[in-house]
């Protein structure tokens, strides 16, 4: 993240948007695994009564199922977030859904039985 | 509550009146809990009264905490901000803050103690340039422990409890096998998770400072350093596992097996192969003895009545009890004080022939005696989760016992008291 005024439109917006929604899951887009779990959670998210309230953000496409809940983001403002996120927790609201090798995470307990993706979308969700 | 918390927390609150931040304020505390409740003594103790605790959870609504009613957080709304200090001796006090100024509450919120280095829900310029120095300094320091061991993977257990070590210990070997690493270099906070790891055998175990490791942490993560692995259910709060608890119950124990380390479910765990024979002081009458466990870090105390009755039985069959200590901790009244190094700790209970722990990570380290073993677990619920802590920390092999009810302070032991244990 550059101190420059590209950045400062983009922290501009997250408050905003941080002010806003309830939670917002970031969807880097960087494993297949996200790419059927975003899908799931935004079906979720936009069946769900809590519609304005989660806000999904990705470089992905949204899939048909996303509804008002999905935005799509930059290359350039996905990878900043990436790295705003890893410099330190800036809200409890902002959460991103990706596999790490550096640490462990709900995708493991999903690849090992422990959780259906249903129940990982619940868990993520309620 | 743990000591160096403690001390920490008495030294802010003094610090605070010193500067005279609380006269003549209405002071409410957020979040009920054993750290929250020690304040509210404290505070007492000091002649401030407390105009509630504030809570989020309605169950505890209604109900007291040293004589102070618990209240939903709206409640601090009723008085004008500038005569009003809200106190946060909880873990959460990043996400606490910012519920209150969502809120509209506009006085003063005040943080006693750093359980989070990691948090500050913040954007300003001045919080990230802050974020990155410290990321800096992270880096210098990983980079050093890099220079130190070359070519290992670095394995950062970021939280100082005994239980997380070795559960980590547990299953890093075959976790290492699945990602075809050959040698790895622990770090832990303090000395005692530095004993347990090295039960384990690890022949690199680097002894660090919570902020150190957190630092270190961090930068590794900003930095997209290679060669690290965080090894917590929980830590920091990239590691989104704890909420899988909002669904299913998943015990400790499979959290770290399947959740941290991504192995099977039937993966078995190493078993610690550095322990030693207890050679301490005390002559422990073999099979007559028996070895009792009061103190724990981050588990709430079970009432004096219920170990003095514990106590009373044992004495009352002939054993002798034992209470083990460390550092200022005391023996329990009419029994002995014992304290083995962690690596003796099994072989003084083998020796003893009875352990009676307060369900701690000292419990997982002698996971594996031969002899009875007993856990209790006061009757609390795991970290805000709907699972009470018998359900995520039950330990095969032992007896394992709730005792009590769940809420700080109450009226722990007093309704399922111990005679109902079968010793």
């Amino acid at each position: 993240m550059h101190t420059d005024s590209g950045q400062s439109e983009r922290l501009r917006r997250l408050e905003a948007a941080l002010e806003h929604y309830d939670r917002i899951y970031f969807i880097p887009g960087k494993d297949p695994a996200e790419r059927v779990l975003a899908a799931g959670l935004a079906r979720r998210a936009a069946g769900g009564r809590a519609e304005s309230s989660i806000l999904i953000l990705s470089p992905l496409a949204p899939p048909d199922s996303a509804g008002r809940v999905w935005r799509q983001i930059s290359e350039q403002d996905s990878d900043a977030l990436y790295r705003l996120y890893h410099l330190y927790e800036f809200s409890d609201r902002f959460q991103i859904l990706t596999r790490d090798q550096r640490f462990g995470g709900l995708l493991n307990l999903m690849d090992t039985g422990v959780l259906l993706s249903d129940e990982l979308l619940a868990a993520l969700t309620v | 509550m743990d000591q160096l918390h403690y001390e920490e927390m008495t030294f802010n609150l003094r610090r605070l009146i010193q500067q005279g931040a609380l006269q003549g304020k209405a002071i409410y505390l957020f979040g009920h809990c054993n750290a929250t409740e020690e304040l509210a003594r404290l505070l007492l103790e000091q002649g401030f009264s407390v105009k509630a605790v504030l809570d989020n959870n309605p169950a505890k609504h209604g109900r007291f905490c040293l004589g102070t009613k618990i209240l939903p957080p709206e409640t601090v709304l009723g008085g004008p901000g500038e005569e009003t200090a809200v106190l946060i001796a909880a873990r959460a006090y990043a996400a606490m803050a910012d519920q209150l100024r969502r809120l509209g509450y506009t006085g003063s919120v005040r943080k006693l103690v750093e359980y989070d280095s990691y948090a500050e829900y913040s954007l300003s310029p001045e919080t990230l340039a802050a974020r990155r120095e410290r990321a800096e300094r992270g880096a210098a320091r990983l980079e050093e422990l890099s220079r130190k061991y070359p070519g290992r993977l670095k394995v950062f257990c970021p939280f100082s409890a005994l239980g997380d070590v070795y559960y980590t210990m547990a299953y890093l070997p075959p976790f290492l096998r699945s990602r075809g690493v050959e040698a790895c270099a622990v770090c832990v906070i303090g000395r005692a998770c530095q004993e347990v790891a090295r039960l384990f055998g690890a022949d690199a175990v680097e002894c660090l400072s919570q902020r150190e490791l957190d630092e270190m942490v961090q930068a590794a993560l900003y930095t997209d350093a290679p060669g690290v692995f965080i090894a917590h259910q929980d830590r920091p709060y990239v590691v989104n596992l704890s909420q899988a608890l909002r669904v299913k119950r998943v015990p400790l124990e499979l959290l770290y097996r399947c959740g941290v380390f991504g192995l099977a479910p039937d993966t078995a765990p190493c078993r610690p192969a550095a322990l030693r024979p207890y050679k301490g002081p005390c002559r422990l009458e073999p099979g007559r003895s028996v070895i009792l466990s009061p103190y724990a870090k981050s588990v709430p105390e079970l009432k004096a009545d219920v170990w003095a009755r514990i106590v009373a039985h044992f004495q009352a069959k002939g054993y002798s009890c034992y209470t083990n200590v460390a550092g200022e901790e005391r023996p329990l009244p009419g029994t002995r004080p014992i304290c083995p190094a962690i690596s003796e700790i099994q072989a003084a209970a083998e020796q003893a022939g009875v352990f009676v722990g307060l369900r701690s990570g000292l419990c997982d380290v002698i996971q594996t005696a031969s002899c009875r073993k007993i856990a209790l677990y006061p009757e609390y619920y795991y970290s805000g989760t709907q699972w009470k802590a018998i359900d995520m920390y039950r330990l095969e092999g032992w007896e394992n016992i709730v005792v009590g009810e769940s809420e700080p302070g109450g009226d722990l032991g007093a309704v399922h008291p111990p005679q109902d244990m079968d010793f």
